[in-house]
């Protein structure tokens, strides 16, 4: 079944759904897809929608496989429909990526033992299903904006934290102190935010041990203990769930899938995709909003995805009236100006939680590739055979070629050839993303398998 | 800006980093030639690491069953032989029949090559066919066997082979792309273009010399032989894989299909590689030369066809697909031998998809053929002569 679109839009989160209101506004059709099952993505979860734009299709627990930008973009996407899910290719004149951010995955010995979870996974599962961890032993290591807010969060739903580790390095905050009259004049609505977090936590009487370094998580088949060092002192405790964080990084699974150029983040230690003001990308039909541009928060996510928004109405909107353009010409400007007007006070952001360095708790037997249990050592003796990049320490130890698809190892791989050749990141380039986009099962792609008389075989 | 020239004239240049070319290379250097390997993006970038890893006698075009039967012992010895696993397992290939016409297809072709004087294609029926894949639908009737065959693992096997090069004193370069190959008193002198780092676009000229050059440029050997005058059929084609997560193991052999386009094995891991010859689309890029697209409907038929045989597979789960760039020759055969139109260059390309289990015998074959030695095995259906009697039997 083939269908075609004006624009169709990958993730109706903050960022999608605002660019999808604005294409709305302009009266283009507009496929809206979103894997989750109700709208607002991350931080909007569990939220139904009250709206229908007339226009957009919106299609919930939708999947991508996989999108094809040529003359037209093509996108082959799994749809879960009351009929059963089915294997749909649609095409667009324009596409927008809206797929958000994603945990940095942190490394340290004992990660990939079960009760060691992201701190937003956490928050997920509360978001979605209200549940929040009971009893002791559960403790939080890492540091960022969303480690205080999911602590705040499920102690409000009645969990107990045993310990926070904060492991940030010492001298962290007294770095980031310069970044603040800047931030305070480009959006103090931000730092408010900040403020007010902090105070919350706080009130909350957490035992909070600071300066952490050494972090190990141990057990036998799950998580038991969590051993670290602060203060000089070797520190233990039981533990069933440990929840880390290491902040936020731009989710470029799909854009590094579709060839689309990236550049290398020093700061957020990612990378991102190549993008104009207004989200173009390398690609003249394919826009990228939201933090998926660069990590920036909720707000600037709404603003990013109405600008792309406009912008991609303007690129598609074949005679528009003098009235009709002056307007949203004046209302790019305003977007833009508010944006670049705003986005300086990431850099206090990212200096107070910087990304840790890579060897701050990895050890020589950590495991970097979970899916196919490969450890640091693995690769710096693969980078010593002559591995320059991600790819090749693919084709050298099978690193990134399980079931997450590169997501939890790509970036760090990046990262430690950097360090070791002291080439450039950019340089080093990034893991090559295939399709299909998410783990797919194989009785979804039958739906479209040709029929019978379709197939003709011309084997000997 | 003149051109870089490297004066060193060396004994051979390999153009083509691919398992040919490394294959090649290696069996040059270690006859004691001084040998230069050029490849125009990176190492195996293309067909060599898109392989389905099939290392298969079974079901061969008649040319080609002699280097097929030939290479299986070099596969047995290769790991040790280059110092590196490359994942060798005899575990066998198998041709399915799903109904009796194509029981008798596989009847008529073990009956082709016995005529033939090989013994290796054996018909099993339908109950030792279950006893070995209890898994398989109940339908099928009966399959071609080949026991001695199997399957590797294509980038294990890059790996050991460019690790082996690397230690027999072969000089690899990477981002060069050869444009002319021209013979002058001194020998033969390339003429190529070099990028200084493939993420970057920016070229320089570069020039080579050396006595003798073997053309082992994959999808890329045709432009080779087109520009000293030997142009032959040769379409750049994507052909499309799939791999699923690790699942309990249930298939000990290979399995194609007489009737589908499939072929399905299983890793030691537990994965399934899915493959079959669909073709996706090809694109032209500016770092890699070329790559290629899935066509989606394709990928579900050749999906369809998995289940249809191992309907279990149903419930398993797709974690990556590609489409690898491979040369196909119309005939499907490859080109190996001597330039006819260029003396001192030899062809070593075009292998349609199934080079793959010919690697470890075709590099020593070439380093013979360079060698002016005698070749004990038959390669004159793989002259890139022959299309050109072809045009001219059918001019007269």
């Amino acid at each position: 079944m083939n269908d075609s679109v004006d624009a169709i839009i990958v993730g109706a989160g903050p960022a999608g759904l605002a660019a999808a209101a604005e294409l709305a506004k302009h009266r283009l059709s507009v496929c809206l897809l979103d894997e989750q099952i109700g709208p607002g993505g991350q931080i909007w979860r569990n939220t139904k929608p009250t709206h229908q734009w007339p226009g957009v299709i919106y299609s919930p627990a939708s999947t991508v496989i996989d999108i094809c930008a040529q003359k037209t973009i093509s996108v082959t996407w799994l749809q879960h429909s009351l009929a059963g899910k089915i294997m749909r290719e649609s095409r667009a004149r324009a596409l927008i990526i809206a797929t958000g951010a994603m945990e940095r995955p942190l490394l340290f010995p004992g990660v990939q033992l079960p009760g060691v979870m992201g701190i937003g996974a956490v928050q997920s599962v509360f978001k979605q299903a209200q549940l929040v961890p009971r009893g002791p032993g559960v403790v939080l290591a890492g540091h960022g904006p969303l480690l205080l807010l999911t602590a705040i969060q499920i102690m409000e739903q009645g969990a107990s934290i045993d310990a926070v580790l904060d492991l940030s390095p010492p001298g962290t905050q007294q770095n980031a102190v310069k970044y603040l009259p800047g931030a305070l004049m480009a959006d103090p609505s931000l730092l408010i935010q900040g403020i007010q977090l902090i105070r919350s936590f706080r009130k909350m009487d957490i035992r909070v041990w600071k300066n952490v370094t050494a972090l190990k998580a141990t057990g036998d088949g799950c998580v038991e203990q969590v051993q670290f060092v602060a203060n000089g002192c070797q520190q233990k405790l039981p533990a069933r769930l440990l929840a880390v964080h290491d902040g936020v990084l731009p989710n470029t699974q799909l854009t590094r899938l579709m060839n689309l150029k990236h550049r290398w983040n020093e700061p957020q230690q990612s990378f991102v995709p190549l993008t104009q003001a207004d989200g173009l990308s390398s690609h003249p039909q394919v826009w990228i909003a939201g933090d998926g541009v660069g990590i920036a928060g909720v707000d600037l996510a709404v603003q990013r995805g109405q600008l792309t928004g406009l912008a991609v109405a303007q690129a598609l909107e074949s005679s528009p009236s003098h009235k009709a353009k002056q307007r949203d010409n004046k209302n790019v400007g305003l977007l833009e100006h508010s944006i670049s007007r705003r986005l300086p006070a990431r850099h206090f952001v990212d200096t107070l939680y910087p990304p840790l360095l890579i060897d701050h708790l990895a050890t020589a037997d950590t495991i970097v590739c979970r899916c196919e249990a490969i450890t640091l050592a693995t690769i710096h003796s693969a980078i010593a055979q002559g591995a320059v990049g991600p790819n090749r320490i693919k084709t050298f130890t099978r690193c990134g070629m399980g079931a997450c698809q590169g997501r939890q190892c790509s970036t760090h791989l990046t990262r430690i050839v950097a360090q070791e050749t002291g080439r450039p990141a950019g340089v080093v380039g990034a893991l090559r993303i295939r399709p299909p986009l998410k783990p797919t099962m194989i009785a979804d792609y039958l739906s479209m398998a040709l029929t019978n008389s379709q197939v003709v075989d011309t084997t000997v | 800006m003149m051109p870089a020239t490297n004066n060193r004239v060396v004994d051979v240049i390999v153009i083509g980093g691919g398992l040919i070319g490394l294959s090649s290379a290696l069996a040059l250097q270690q006859q004691g030639m001084r040998v230069t390997l050029l490849e125009a993006s990176i190492l195996a970038r293309h067909a060599s690491s898109a392989s389905a890893g099939g290392v298969r006698s079974l079901n061969r075009h008649p040319a080609e069953i002699a280097l097929a039967r030939a290479a299986l012992p070099l596969w047995a010895t290769l790991a040790k032989k280059l110092g590196h696993p490359c994942g060798f397992n005899v575990s066998g290939q198998m041709r399915v029949a799903e109904d009796a016409n194509a029981f008798d297809a596989l009847a008529a072709r073990a009956a082709l090559t016995q005529e033939l004087g090989y013994t290796h294609e054996q018909l099993i029926a339908a109950s030792e066919l279950r006893s070995r894949l209890p898994l398989l639908a109940p339908h099928c009737h009966g399959a071609l066997v080949v026991e001695e065959d199997g399957f590797a693992d294509p980038l294990a096997t890059v790996h050991a082979y460019r690790q082996a090069c690397i230690t027999a004193g072969v000089s690899l370069h990477e981002g060069v792309r050869v444009l002319t190959i021209a013979k002058d008193a001194a020998g033969l002198h390339l003429h190529c273009k070099a990028v200084a780092d493939t993420n970057q676009s920016v070229t320089h000229a570069i020039e080579y010399r050396c006595h003798c050059c073997v053309n082992a440029a994959g999808a890329w050997g045709g432009e080779i032989s087109t520009s000293v005058g030997e142009p032959v059929p040769l379409r750049a084609v994507a052909l499309q894989m799939a791999v699923t997560e690790p699942l309990p193991h249930f298939a000990s052999t290979v399995v194609g299909c007489q009737g589908r386009k499939l072929s399905l094995k299983q890793t030691a891991a537990g994965a399934v590689v899915i493959g079959g010859g669909f073709e996706g689309q090809v694109h032209a890029d500016w770092r890699y030369g070329l790559r290629g697209t899935l066509n989606h409907a394709f990928a579900a038929q050749n999906l369809a066809n998995a289940v249809a045989l191992f309907p279990h597979l149903q419930q398993v789960r797709v974690v990556r697909q590609w489409a690898g760039i491979e040369g196909m020759i119309s005939d499907t055969l490859p080109v190996l031998g001597h330039s006819v139109s260029l003396p001192g260059l030899v062809h070593a390309f075009g292998f349609s998809a199934h080079g793959f289990a010919l690697i470890p015998v075709v590099g020593p074959l070439v380093a013979d053929i360079v060698g002016g030695r005698n070749i004990n095995l038959p390669i004159e259906a793989f002259s890139v002569d022959r299309f050109k009697q072809k045009r001219n039997t059918r001019a007269a």
